[in-house]
C-alpha cells in the first residue's frame, strides 16, 4: 500500500493540525489536498510516473512544508523520493546523480542545480514553484557513467519509496532503499518507543533531507503536530514551543546546548519530552538542559539502514549517557571479536534485528537478506551494557566523522585530495573536538617534495568538490603515510 | 569608536568576511551589514562558522554567544568576537 495512503487513512481529524509555521497551520485535510494537488502536476509534467519502472526523483527543497508536500506528491505519482542534501556541492550532486541513476530532480527554493543535465523546467506543482531538472536517460547516462549498476527490475521489485543517498553506516555502500511496506512497519516499531499521540505538538528544526522517515512521517501517522521553528537558535525555538504550546523537541546535542545556556528565565512547561538524536550525547549538556527546563534529553539511536532501535526512555534521568533499551519488536547482540558473543560489561558490536530492516543498498546492489543474514544487521558501533540491560555506546567500528550530527568518510575525503594535481597521496581521520565531537584532519604527501600544495590550493580544491562540514579543518603536510604490512595506508 | 585594546574592529570584520564568504558562500561576497541568514548561513553553517572562528582566533565562542543578535551580520559577529578575544586576553 502507499504510504501516502496509509498516512492519509489514519483515524484523525481533516481539520488537525499537521503543521505549524510563520505561514499558518496547514491542516491534514488541506495537506493531503495539495498532495494530491502537486501529485496530478506532477504526472501531467511527465516523467516521475513510470510505467513499470519506478523512476528515482531527487527532491532538492528548502526544509519546510515544501519539503513535506513535495515529498508526499512524488510517493503519490508513484516515484521514489531521493532527498538531495542541499549542503552537497555541485560535485557531490552529480555523484548522488549518477550513482543513484536520477530520472529528474525536483528543485524548489532560492537553489539551483548546477551540474549535469538534460533539460530544465519551470512550473507550478501544487501551487508551488519548481524546476524540473531532467536528465538525457536517466542521471547515470547523463553523467558519462555508463548504466545502472542494478536492474530496474530489482528496483521495482522492491515497492520503493525512499533512497537515502548517504554512505549508510559503513562508508562502504551508496543508497539506502526503503519500500512502502518498511517506512510503515519503521514508524510503527519507532513509535513503540517514541510514544506519540494525536495531542503532542513536536517542534522541528532539523534538516527534512536527513530527518524524515522515523519522524515527519511518524508525526503524520500519529497525529502528532509539527511546529515549525523559525531557525534552531535557542531563542526562537524556547518562543514557538511555548507559544504553541509544543510538547516534543528532537533535535541533535549542539542545540540542545544553545537552549541550555539561553539566558532568559522563560519556561517551557509544556514540553513533556526531548529527544536526542544524530550524535553522542554528553552528560553536561543533559545536566544543564534539566537544570534549565526541567526535562531529561532522552537518547535515541538513529540508523539509516534501521530506524530507530534503542532508546534511553526509562532512565534519561538518572544516566543521559545511555542510549538505553530496544524498543519492543527489537532484540540486540553484542558480538566480540571473532565473532562470538560479549559478556556483560564488556565492549561488543552492536547487532540488531527487528522491523523495518532496509531493504537493499543500491550501488552497488544488495538485497536485505545478503546485508542482515538472519535479520541481524551489525550497525559498526561499540557498545556496552551495563547491570541493567541499559547500553551506552563507546565507538564506532567503522571510519566516520560525526561533525555535530552531519556524518561522513575519510575515503571520500581522501578522492577528492588525491585529485588534486600536487598530491601524492592522502590520509584524512577525525580529530577529536571538544564542542563538535569530531573535526576531519587531512596529512597530504605532496607529489613533487619540492613543490607542495597550499593550504589555500587544498582548501579551495575541497570546498568546490565536498560540502563545507567535509572539508578537512587542516593539512598537514607530510613526507610519507604509515601503511599495513599489505600496503594499505594504516588508519588509527 | 574606542579602541579599548583587543584587535581592530575593521580588522576582524575584514577576517570573518573572507571566511563565510569563502568558506561557507562559495565566493559570494558579502556587504558588512548584510544580514548573515539572508545570504544562505542557514543552521548546519554556523557551526561551520564557529570551527572556523576557533581555527583562525583560537577562541571558541560559547553557546550563549549564538543568538539571532549576534549571527545578524559580519558586524555583528566581529562585535561579539572580539569581545571574547579582549576577555581571553585579559585573563592571560
Amino acid at each position: 500500500m502507499n504510504i501516502v495512503d496509509r498516512l492519509r487513512g489514519a483515524p484523525h481529524p481533516e481539520a488537525a493540525p499537521a503543521l505549524i509555521s510563520g505561514d499558518g497551520v496547514l491542516s491534514r485535510g488541506r495537506l493531503f489536498e495539495q498532495v494530491d494537488a502537486a501529485a496530478a502536476d506532477l504526472r501531467e509534467a511527465g516523467g516521475v510516473a513510470g510505467a513499470g519502472a519506478v523512476p528515482r526523483v531527487g527532491l532538492l527543497s528548502p526544509s519546510d512544508a515544501t519539503h513535506l508536500v513535495l515529498a508526499l506528491a512524488v510517493l503519490r505519482a508513484g516515484g521514489c523520493v531521493v532527498p538531495v542534501p542541499p549542503e552537497l556541492s555541485p560535485a557531490e550532486r552529480d555523484e548522488l546523480a549518477k550513482r543513484v541513476g536520477l530520472d529528474v530532480v525536483v528543485v524548489a527554493g532560492r537553489t539551483r542545480w548546477r551540474g549535469a543535465e538534460a533539460s530544465r523546467l519551470s512550473r507550478s506543482v501544487g501551487g508551488i514553484d519548481v524546476d524540473l531538472v531532467r536528465f538525457a536517460a536517466n542521471g547515470v547516462r547523463a553523467a558519462g557513467g555508463g548504466e545502472p549498476r542494478f536492474s530496474e527490475d530489482d528496483f521495482a521489485s522492491l515497492d520503493p519509496a525512499f533512497v537515502r543517498f548517504s554512505s549508510g553506516t559503513t562508508g562502504a555502500s551508496k543508497g539506502v532503499v526503503l519500500s512502502h511496506e518498511t517506512i510503515a512497519r519503521r514508524i510503527a516499531a519507532a513509535n513503540g518507543g517514541l510514544g506519540i499521540g494525536a495531542d503532542d505538538r513536536v517542534v522541528w528544526f532539523l534538516p527534512m533531507a536527513h530527518h524524515f522517515v522515523s519522524s515527519i512521517l511518524l508525526f503524520l501517522q500519529t497525529g502528532a503536530a509539527i511546529v515549525l521553528a523559525p531557525s534552531h537558535l535557542a531563542a526562537d525555538v524556547l518562543a514557538i514551543g511555548r507559544e504553541q504550546a509544543a510538547t516534543i523537541t528532537y533535535a541533535a546535542p549542539f542545540h540542545y546546548a544553545l537552549l541550555a545556556a539561553e539566558p532568559s528565565a522563560a519556561r517551557w512547561p509544556s514540553l513533556r519530552r526531548a529527544f536526542s538524536t544524530t550524535a553522542p550525547l554528553a552528560v553536561e549538556t543533559a545536566r544543564r538542559f534539566d537544570a534549565r527546563l526541567g526535562v531529561p534529553l532522552t537518547q535515541v539511536l538513529g540508523i539509516i539502514e534501521v530506524g530507530l532501535p534503542l532508546m534511553n526512555v526509562e532512565r534519561a534521568r538518572e544516566k543521559p549517557e545511555a542510549v538505553g533499551r530496544p524498543v519492543p519488536g527489537f532484540e540486540i547482540e553484542l558480538r566480540g571479536e571473532p565473532g562470538g558473543g560479549a559478556t556483560p560489561g564488556e565492549i561488543g558490536e552492536l547487532y540488531v534485528r527487528g522491523p523495518g530492516l532496509l531493504d537493499a543498498y543500491l550501488s552497488p546492489w544488495r538485497r536485505r537478506d545478503e546485508i542482515a543474514p538472519n535479520g541481524w544487521f551489525g550497525t559498526g558501533d561499540l557498545a556496552r551494557a551495563d547491570g541493567d540491560g541499559d547500553l551506552e555506546l563507546v565507538g564506532r567500528r567503522g571510519s566516520v566523522i560525526n561533525v555535530a550530527g552531519q556524518k561522513c568518510f575519510p575515503e571520500e575525503i581522501e578522492a577528492a585530495l588525491l585529485a588534486h594535481p600536487a598530491v601524492g597521496a592522502a590520509r584524512v581521520h577525525g580529530e577529536k573536538h571538544a564542542r563538535v565531537g569530531a573535526i576531519p584532519v587531512a596529512e597530504v604527501v605532496p607529489a613533487d617534495p619540492a613543490l607542495p600544495p597550499t593550504e589555500a590550493s587544498l582548501l579551495a580544491h575541497c570546498r568546490a568538490r565536498l560540502a563545507r562540514f567535509k572539508v578537512p579543518a587542516d593539512f598537514r603536510i607530510v613526507s610519507h603515510l604509515a601503511t599495513t604490512p599489505s600496503g594499505k595506508v594504516r588508519r588509527s | 569608536m574606542s579602541s579599548g585594546g583587543g584587535p581592530d574592529l575593521a580588522d576582524l570584520e575584514r577576517e570573518i568576511r573572507t571566511l563565510i564568504e569563502g568558506r561557507i558562500l562559495d565566493g559570494i561576497s558579502l556587504a558588512p551589514a548584510a544580514p548573515l541568514d539572508e545570504a544562505g548561513v542557514d543552521s548546519m553553517a554556523v557551526i561551520q562558522i564557529l570551527l572556523l572562528i576557533e581555527k583562525r582566533f583560537g577562541v571558541w565562542l560559547p553557546e550563549s554567544d549564538v543568538t539571532r543578535e549576534n549571527l545578524k551580520t559580519v558586524q555583528s559577529l566581529a562585535r561579539v568576537l572580539r569581545r571574547r578575544l579582549a576577555e581571553q586576553s585579559s585573563a592571560a
